[in-house]
């Protein structure tokens, strides 16, 4: 399994980059992050097989090759193996080349052809470690302020999607996220449940289940904090029934 | 780039009127005219496809798209093209064709006026002795009118003066000069009665030195006048002609330009295809939009109304808030008043690009405020963004160099359009104060 960091601006673009990576099943999306700085932050204790880097990146600063000054200086230190430039024009396609990378994905993309990317990145990949590398499993980054927080499987509790923005709430309390629920539930794979168009939760961190009326709720969290979250009325059996399977003490009943 | 948009629109005003070709070297377009004579210019025109010209017209058109082309591609800096930049080049031509006028012209005098004193001659009618002293008084003193008149026309031309004011200019100031001449002439005969060796018995009175200026210099004036200077008006007519056509179809394109990029287009749908999974109905929202903001562009004309332009101006910005959601807000300041008043289609979507991309986003919490309203009889358009302000110019300096563009174009004939980009405490301004309507 490859490891892969996401650099891209624009919220939607940066969901759908994640989806299709996870959907490849040969890639697992180590971070993915909106700005130069906080792919820097990424990268400083770990080191991925493949970055995806879109040229013009809004809000880093330098211009609008930002994207390929990050290649750059990524590449001279080492941190990332390949890089796949992601744009919607070709204009920048000689000097991306020039910078090595391996690939050029343009604007809208689709599956076949990231999938086509990460097969070249897997054929080239160097044999041997150079630091440590982006673990298998995915992680959640999560953002507080303009620093990161990297979460592992389980210290993120739910991930609320409120207006177009997503957070997660882990014992830190709520956090920024800057992914899609539909990306986090690619990224994070089974271990977490969608209970709600707005509410997915790790299904390890479910304390209780509340009926209040017609509502059904979850309590989700750890032994100091928890988080309620509302359950879809239309998800409910589906809910329980995740909820039970492999749990002793209650049996199921058709 | 914008030092080789010079060359080239020297390059172009020859053109024009001579054969030229244009080639390609290693990319870079090269336009040849030749056949002025001594000013074979190059211009170099930087990457633009052109291939050798099979005729004038041909290579006429081609450089005007290189140049309208490098025109709209460069930052533009202000005023990188100016509104003379085809006179300027003309004028070249003009004033290097000069001497050459001039001696012909001198030449054509000298025919008219001994002509009939020559068929005289041959008769008999006339003396030899009068013939040539005719000769030689009117060929030194037309040699001298015509230096006068040759440098004042120049002179004014280079000062800028129009072509018609140099003419009226020059022929008025050779006619007094003449007559001083003439009577500086009377007073030296009389003085020294050995200047009066061609024509003893000339009289030497002021009348008849003033009257024989006026008389002699009229064929000279007219001569002139009519051999060169009304051909360079009719030619010069004729190329304004062609410039405003050209200018016309600079706009054309500015506007074009100005309604969709590719690359919005392609980053709108890849948004669109991020939104499929998470939120299928703003998916659907933002095809709509889209939809929308296409059918317009293929049926947006010259003008918009300000109530056209905001619609166009909310759904652009609510697709660029779909893309970045909850980075930054949009506030609508349109006063009722201005909802009908005509403003350049989409002269303000550019502003509002830049106030986004280079603003509002790079600031936590973003915040653009679109205002419409009217000051002192015209429309004031104002997009201010609370980003870092502009520095010394922005790096969408090409958006707002083609609205700069756009109503330096637009307003041609009016009271211009301003447009300014200012910071106005933690805000840049973009302002743009149009023409006064039906002005």
């Amino acid at each position: 399994m490859l490891s892969a960091l996401v650099l891209e601006d624009e919220r939607p673009a940066r969901s759908y980059l994640v989806e299709l990576v996870e959907a490849t099943r040969l890639a697992r999306v180590h971070a993915a992050v909106p700005s130069v700085a906080l792919a820097l932050e990424a990268l400083r204790d770990v080191d991925v097989d493949v970055a995806f880097v879109d040229v013009n990146l809004v809000g880093s600063g330098g211009g609008p090759t930002a994207g390929l000054a990050f290649v750059e200086r990524a590449r001279d230190e080492g941190k990332v193996a390949r890089f796949v430039i992601t744009t919607a024009s070709r204009e920048h396609a000689l000097t991306a080349f020039d910078l090595g990378v391996i690939d050029y994905l343009t604007k809208p993309f689709v599956l076949s052809r990231v999938r086509e990317s990460l097969s070249r990145v897997a054929e080239a990949r160097p044999a041997g470690g150079r630091g440590e590398r982006a673990r298998d499993e995915g992680r959640v980054v999560a953002r507080k302020g303009r620093s990161l927080v990297f979460l592992d499987p389980g210290e993120a509790w739910a991930f609320e999607a409120e207006g177009r923005l997503a957070f997660v709430h882990s014992a830190e309390g709520r956090l920024d996220v800057d992914l899609s629920l539909a990306a986090l539930e690619a990224v994070l794979g089974p271990n977490y449940l969608r209970v709600h168009r707005n509410w997915l939760v790790a299904v390890a961190r479910v304390k209780g289940i509340e009926r209040d009326g017609g509502e059904t709720s979850l309590v989700v969290g750890d032994g100091t904090r928890t988080v309620t979250v509302p359950v879809a009325r239309d998800r409910v059996g589906q809910v329980k029934a995740r909820l039970l399977t492999s749990t002793i003490g209650l049996r199921l009943t058709e | 780039v914008i030092s080789a948009c010079q060359p080239a629109t020297r390059a172009y005003g020859r053109v024009a009127r001579a054969p030229a070709v244009a080639v390609e070297l290693d990319g870079v377009a090269v336009v040849w005219a030749t056949a002025m004579p001594g000013s074979s210019k190059m211009g170099h025109l930087s990457s633009e496809r052109l291939l050798a010209a099979p005729s004038t017209a041909h290579a006429h058109s081609m450089v005007h798209a290189a140049k309208v082309g490098l025109a709209s591609r460069s930052s533009l800096g202000r005023s990188s093209f100016d509104r003379d930049s085809h006179t300027k080049s003309g004028l070249d031509g003009l004033l290097a064709g000069l001497r050459m006028h001039a001696v012909t012209g001198y030449a054509a005098v000298l025919v008219v006026i001994l002509a009939p004193l020559s068929v005289r001659l041959a008769y008999g009618v006339v003396k030899p002795r009068v013939f040539f002293s005719t000769l030689f008084a009117f060929g030194l003193v037309m040699a001298c009118g015509m230096v006068v008149l040759v440098s004042v026309f120049r002179a004014a031309l280079l000062r800028g003066l129009g072509l018609k004011a140099a003419g009226v200019l020059s022929l008025c100031t050779t006619m007094p000069v003449m007559v001083l001449g003439y009577l500086g002439l009377s007073v030296a005969q009389r003085i020294v009665p050995w200047f009066c060796f061609l024509d003893p018995e000339e009289p030497t009175t002021a009348s008849y030195g003033a009257f024989t200026a006026l008389a002699d210099s009229f064929p000279m004036i007219a001569a002139w006048a009519g051999m060169f200077q009304l051909p360079a008006l009719l030619r010069m007519h004729e190329a304004r002609e062609r410039e405003f056509d050209t200018v016309r179809r600079e706009a054309e394109l500015l506007r074009l330009k100005a309604h969709l990029e590719p690359h919005f287009l392609l980053n709108t749908m890849n948004a669109i295809g991020g939104l499929v999974t998470e939120d299928p109905a703003h998916a659907r929202e933002l095809l709509g939009t889209l939809g929308e903001l296409l059918r317009d562009a293929t049926s947006i004309g010259d003008e918009h109304t300000v109530r056209d332009e905001v619609a166009w101006l909310e759904r652009y910005a609510a697709i660029h808030q779909a893309r970045f959601p909850g980075l930054f807000s949009v506030e609508w300041q349109v006063e009722a008043s201005v909802n009908d008043s005509k403003l350049p289609a989409l002269v303000s979507q550019p502003l509002l690009e830049n106030a986004i991309s280079h603003g509002a986003l790079g600031v936590s919490e973003g915040k653009i405020v679109v205002r419409f309203a009217r000051a002192g009889g015209r429309l004031v358009l104002e997009i201010r963004d609370n980003g870092r302000g502009p520095g010394p110019r922005r790096s969408g300096g090409k958006g707002l160099a083609i609205v700069e563009r756009r109503l330096e174009l637009e307003s041609r004939g009016r009271e211009p359009s301003t447009f300014e980009l200012v910071r106005e405490g933690n805000f840049t301004v973009a302002r743009v104060v149009l023409a006064k309507e039906g002005t």
